[in-house]
């Protein structure tokens, strides 16, 4: 933790796509900061806004049809007032993205040297020998098998694998401070994927980037990151460092949520028993409750006098922050307290 | 002797290597054996390109076999697999991965649950609605469901609304590749909470077919792991989980993402250790030519694939 402002700062931000002349909030009222040298987990299931709040923070929405309002603070900029061609030296220059499918984000018609190279062309001042040189060590850096010959490959010629390792190339060529990774091992098997994430991690070691991961996976969280943010319905219901989510979750969605994970650490469980179901839907973009608890719908047992009339996040310890005050009367269905 | 009985299938797919050069082929299957017993669910784990996905296909006649046998209740169905209708497609049914691609987009709930009963049952008008609502209420939808198309479900109701068409003929044999794995997780609890109410009901088997050994734990009896078209190792869930002998196995495991952020450098140094192993004994435990060898047993429900120089590893 540095001195003065976190390195990137959000307040009260809000994403709204028109549908049917009316504008409905994707991410609603979302509020963290980032620090550097951090990895920040924003995990939620599909539908929670996770990558509409990534996409918002580099500026990716089409302004005809998308309403911000907010503030994402970096450098004193608030960001969202920037116009294209600020936002174009910030992109790739300060915020580097990662996405879930390298395959759909790299460009097919382009050879790996040439697409790593480019972001060196829009922002740097290298000259041709020494971006030569910089793809290279690059290359070197995410661990790519055989850096010159993948250097003149193109996308399709690679791996799952190898292709997440140009993106995470790309993403860190100009050693930007804040990384974004929208889902990035989502696609790999499980033994890749532990592979990227050691990346990820050695790639914030060495840089002391700070590190936004968006995920739907609990156990991409516990391996990697230092705090977490929980999205539900377009807000963040808890945030916490990371040990504290996993040992004394709050949020009645949190906890919910650990319940219904399959365990594949440890011993092999009974036959018996159901999986843990959260009951109802996530609600549409359309049908999303106007007022109250989000949650509220999903945990009928809990009495309505339970919930806020308007949920505040609420500091339960240091750190450690909780929307609505349901979670101190929540229990399982058919449980006791 | 299982009810169904796979013999050192094999299933090869042609490469083409360019003008005038031999004809070349590439084994995605390269002889495996399995004996499928009534009322147990199996798993069958492995990376991509593994060949899990081409054995379950193989076994429901998707894939062309190149040599092996099928054995279903003792008799030799391999030969039978090309054709439409036979005793074996009736009681062997599939779900796919993608709900997206596997129900036909312009054909209504309706049509798509009662195609597999139009097939092989002679039903009255009556007794077909009949048996699609009555299928439609096991998987927990409701009956307006009938009328609408794929598009108008989520993944986790399109995946129920293939549970329900795989399970119109009352099988014995439901072959699942990777069922629940884009689904969320609250939404991949509930179609596996509905595959095993339905296991229980009808009594029959589960082939699981994924790259995630958390669901598999939960759901199989036996699994399977799976490298390069061939068996690594094969056991009871005791057997791979908490004593797997396997190289490759250990590897597999060990990259399970943990829950216990508290542990977690621990568990990435045991991590890099087994990673480290791997690189450095898996040829080892390959023969020259790539192939990995044939399984011997530990114990009674264990199997492992033999290190051609030692044998039993």
């Amino acid at each position: 933790m540095g001195f003065g402002r976190p390195l990137l700062e959000i307040n009260a931000l809000h994403t709204a796509f028109r549908m049917q002349d009316h504008y409905h909030d994707a991410v609603d009222d979302v509020s963290f900061s980032l620090e550097k040298n951090e990895i920040l987990a924003i995990v939620g299931e599909s539908g929670c806004g996770k990558s509409t709040l990534a996409t918002t923070i580099v500026g990716l929405h089409n302004k005809a049809n998308t309403r911000i309002s907010g503030e994402i603070i970096y450098q004193n900029l608030n960001l969202i007032d920037l116009n294209e061609t600020l936002y174009n030296r910030i992109r790739g220059n300060d915020i580097g993205m990662v996405f879930q499918n390298p395959l759909a984000a790299l460009n097919p018609m382009m050879t790996v040297s040439e697409q790593i190279e480019e972001v060196l062309v829009y922002h740097s001042r290298l000259t041709k020998e020494e971006r030569a040189l910089r793809v290279r060590e690059l290359l070197v850096q995410v661990k790519v098998e055989d850096p010159e010959g993948t250097a003149i490959r193109y996308p399709h010629e690679l791996s799952g694998e190898a292709r997440q390792r140009i993106g995470i190339a790309i993403a860190i060529a100009c050693e930007p401070p804040i990384i974004i990774a929208d889902e990035p091992t989502t696609a790999l098997d499980v033994t890749v994927q532990a592979q990227i994430l050691d990346l990820l991690s050695e790639v914030r070691d060495d840089t002391g980037a700070g590190i936004i991961l968006i995920t739907h996976d609990l156990g991409v969280v516990a391996e990697i990151a230092d705090r977490v943010a929980v999205m539900y319905a377009g807000q963040i219901v808890e945030t916490a460092g990371v040990v504290d989510l996993f040992t004394d979750p709050k949020h009645p969605y949190t906890r919910s949520l650990l319940r219904s994970m399959p365990q594949a650490n440890g011993v092999p469980g009974s036959d018996s028993g159901e999986f843990y179901v959260i009951n109802g839907d996530v609600p549409s973009l359309q049908q999303l409750p106007k007022q109250g608890c989000r949650f509220a719908g999903r945990i009928p047992w809990i009495p309505f006098s339970a919930h806020e009339q308007s949920p505040k996040m609420h500091e339960v310890s240091k750190g450690h922050l909780v929307r609505c005050t349901c979670h101190e009367s929540f229990h399982f269905e058919g449980e006791s307290e | 002797m299982g009810l169904l009985e796979i013999k050192d299938l094999k299933v090869r797919y042609p490469v083409k290597s360019g003008f005038l050069s031999d004809k070349k082929s590439l084994a995605a299957v390269d002889g495996i054996s399995l004996s499928l017993e009534e009322g147990k669910n199996y798993g069958l784990v492995g990376e991509s390109g593994s060949g899990k996905s081409t054995v379950g296909r193989a076994i429901v006649g998707l894939e062309r076999i190149t040599a092996g046998q099928i054995i279903y209740e003792g008799s030799d169905i391999t030969a039978a697999l090309g054709k439409r209708k036979s005793v074996h497609k009736r009681n062997v049914q599939m779900i796919f991965q993608d709900s997206n691609a596997s129900l036909n987009p312009k054909k209504q709930i309706a049509q798509i649950i009662s195609e597999p009963l139009h097939n092989f049952e002679k039903l009255s008008q009556q007794e077909e609605k009949k048996r699609v609502s009555e299928l439609l209420e096991m998987v927990g939808l409701p009956q307006d469901a009938l009328q609408k198309y794929p598009h108008e479900f989520t993944g986790g109701q399109r995946q129920r609304i293939a549970l329900a068409r795989a399970v119109a003929l009352r099988p014995k044999f439901v072959i699942a590749d990777e069922p629940v794995s884009v689904l969320d997780l609250s939404v991949q609890a509930q179609v596996l909470n509905y595959m095993r109410r339905i296991q229980e009901e009808y009594n029959l088997s589960y082939l699981f077919i994924s790259h995630d050994l958390g669901v598999v734990k939960q759901m199989c009896n036996e699994l399977a792991i799976m490298y390069r078209g061939r068996f690594v190792e094969y056991g009871d869930r005791q057997d791979i989980y908490l004593n797997p002998q396997h190289i490759y196995t250990k590897r597999l495991l060990s990259a399970i993402p943990n829950l216990d952020p508290v542990n977690r450098e621990l568990h990435k140094r045991l991590r890099r250790e087994t990673e480290a192993a791997y690189k450095q004994s898996m040829e080892s435990y390959l023969a020259k030519d790539g192939r990995v060898g044939d399984l011997l047993p530990l114990s009674e429900t264990h199997r492992v694939a033999g290190k051609p120089s030692k044998g039993v590893v």
